[in-house]
């Protein structure tokens, strides 16, 4: 019996062993699905949050480009400052001028278990609602309250609705620590409000970007009003978007505003584009195309990623198409007022319109791309490594790995690959002369606007 | 997509069985592997509407599983080995040969890397081809086959370490 044999054997007879508990499955994955349902919304809005707080221009998703949603991080010391988090929000004070009403205080509480009724999702034993703030900062009411249920500690954002009725339009976990929303003022400038620590020192990042592509992050100090910070989110003439950066003892945390501009019914997407905007970014671009939910979720990532800047320029997608399989991979690129693009790539596995990975960066204000590559380590403990060439040499690029020559397809400039972290990647398009050396030393996350700079 | 919805009810409770013992063998613990698959087929309810049509929601499922695994063991890398040594579950019934054969194997498969059990899991277990291993890892067949072969190479190796030859067990000749 050869070692194939005596392995195939082995797994058979392995597996055959175990012996299964009595009881449904279905009502165990039943009850499991209906607990998601409620822990989505706050994975959406964590997603978000990570991807600042964490300086990194990757959202790490499963492994294979073929299928599955994304996950979220689970890092040991995120749990740590997520005690901290915990504590320094709900210390049992709430803020905000209304944090006294108990006519607003009983509102957000019904609202919140409405919420997480609605949901499926349950308060943990012991648990209440906690408002953290309430106020009026646009002049109707804003509240952030903190519910404990069976499978989630989150904020929910809530705002006026008329007079007497409020409405959930943002969750997020309770460790990320600083949840800031935007709102629109009584002069109709936006601003972004911020639930942070008392006595922790708070900034406000900005993010510039150059005509040339290059991004540069700037921390300003804010005034920390006693656990609530204010102030106005970037636009043509103050730049943005806005990052909160909040400094506490040792810890350091970050927040990106939710949006409130747009009262959707995910209450999450800060700016989501009309199908004719998507359809408008969508004209003209390489690839073999996409289906439109797809080319939406693409758009909607990178108005996402802009974050609270009101005035992004009309998205448009570079490149969209399918690769190997049935993934479908979609670069769009924005630009903020004044200042360069941001550029996000994202790849698709079949099925969904989570992403499997997603590179963010900048690019110049104006003109083609030229060459770009990037290099992202995926959950596989590989890298992904892929390049754009917008002048299209068609078949004429030539990957080698380790300085062995590799075959990847070549879809009108743009390719992928995946490989060991420790291998490097050149790619060379013999048409134009250019060249991309990618790693393993090769990573751009300086480069992306979401770069905390700590 | 409602839930009372009688195919997805009955595919859960029909692929359940399998996904674990798939699940079990990608991660060496059961009850890890009950909750990937718990995991695995929450996303497969997520989606059912989309991934009924294509008339193919097991190979969904299987590779929804081992996409799942693979993030785990992604996050896991600084605890590395939480699971690879692992015993296995105590035998129902299994002739004394049986256990030794069943235990080397184990104990061999746990050496590897998540990615190389994962492609032998598919291989061997699954009956996978390596096109289709491919597919569901993302990679190239090439790669497959070069994980396989390293995979196999080194089990061989352990196999070997242990002095387990087939023909002293009882009941088999090699």
């Amino acid at each position: 019996m050869n070692t194939e044999e005596v392995l195939r054997e082995g797994l058979h007879r392995h597996a055959e062993q175990l012996v299964y508990p009595a009881g449904d499955p279905w009502v165990r994955v039943d009850r499991a699905h209906r607990r998601s349902r409620a822990h989505r919304r706050t994975l959406a809005a964590g997603a978000l949050a990570a991807l600042v707080a964490g300086g990194v221009a990757v959202t790490l998703t499963p492994w294979s480009p073929s299928h599955g949603p994304a996950q979220p991080a689970d890092r040991s010391a995120d749990r740590q400052l997520g005690d901290l988090a915990t504590t320094w929000l709900d210390d049992g004070r709430p803020r905000g001028e209304l944090g006294d009403d108990p006519n607003l205080r009983e509102a957000a509480a019904a609202t919140v278990r409405r919420e997480i009724a609605a949901n499926g999702g349950r308060l943990a034993e012991n648990h209440g609602v906690d408002l953290l703030y309430a106020g009026a900062p646009g002049g109707s009411p804003l509240a952030l309250a903190r519910a404990v249920t069976r499978t989630a500690d989150q904020v929910y954002w809530m705002a006026g609705i008329g007079s007497t009725t409020l409405r959930v339009f943002s969750t997020s976990p309770t460790n990320l620590g600083a949840p800031a929303m935007t709102y629109t003022d009584a002069d109709g400038d936006r601003r972004v409000l911020g639930v942070v620590p008392r006595g922790g020192r708070i900034s406000a990042g900005r993010v510039t970007i150059d005509a040339d592509g290059r991004a540069h992050r700037t921390w300003s100090a804010v005034r920390n009003d006693d656990g609530v910070v204010d102030v106005p989110v970037g636009n043509a003439r103050t730049k943005g978007p806005v990052v909160v950066r909040v400094k506490y003892g040792q810890e350091v945390a970050y927040s990106d505003p939710q949006g409130l501009a747009t009262p959707g019914a995910d209450g999450v997407s800060p700016v989501p584009a009309s199908a004719a905007q998507v359809q408008q970014a969508l004209a003209g671009a390489p690839g073999s195309g996409v289906e439109p939910r797809i080319a939406a979720a693409a758009v909607n990532g990178l108005l996402r990623a802009a974050g609270a800047t009101a005035d992004v320029e009309q998205p448009k997608v570079l490149w969209a198409g399918r690769i190997t399989g049935e993934d479908r991979i979609v670069a769009v690129a924005a630009g903020l007022p004044g200042q360069g693009r941001l550029l996000r790539i994202t790849q698709y596995p079949p099925g969904t319109n989570d992403p499997w990975w997603t590179y963010t960066t900048t690019i110049p204000a104006q003109g083609p791309i030229g060459a770009l590559g990037w290099r992202i380590t995926v959950p596989t403990g590989n890298d992904v490594v892929g390049w754009l060439f917008d002048t299209f040499p068609g078949s004429g690029a030539r990957l080698t790995v380790d300085g062995r020559e590799r075959t990847t397809p070549l879809h009108d400039g743009l390719g992928t690959t995946e490989v060991g972290v420790d291998q490097k990647v050149e790619v060379a398009d013999r048409a134009h002369g250019t060249h991309l050396a990618l790693g393993p030393e090769a990573r751009d996350e300086g480069s992306s606007p979401y770069a905390p700079g700590r | 997509m409602k839930n009372d919805d009688h195919a997805v009810q009955d595919f859960v409770r029909l692929s359940w069985p399998r996904l674990v013992a798939t699940a079990y063998l990608l991660c060496g613990d059961r009850h890890e592997a009950e909750d990937l698959v718990q995991t695995t087929l929450v996303k497969v309810v997520r989606a059912w509407s989309r991934i009924e049509r294509r008339d193919e929601p097991y190979a969904y499922a299987r590779a929804v599983l081992v996409n799942t695994a693979a993030g785990r063991w992604r996050r896991r890398r600084r605890h590395a080995e939480l699971t690879a040594g692992e015993r296995p579950p105590d035998p129902v019934s299994d002739p004394a040969a049986g256990v030794v054969l069943h235990d080397a194997v184990w104990r061999a498969l746990a050496t590897l890397p998540p990615r190389t059990r994962a492609v032998l899991v598919l291989r061997y277990f699954e009956d996978y081809s390596e096109a289709q291993i491919a597919a569901t890892l993302g990679c190239s067949t090439g790669a497959v086959k070069s994980q396989a072969s390293r995979g196999i190479a080194r089990l061989r190796t352990q196999l070997d370490a242990e002095d387990l030859t087939m023909a002293r067990l009882p009941g088999r000749t090699s």
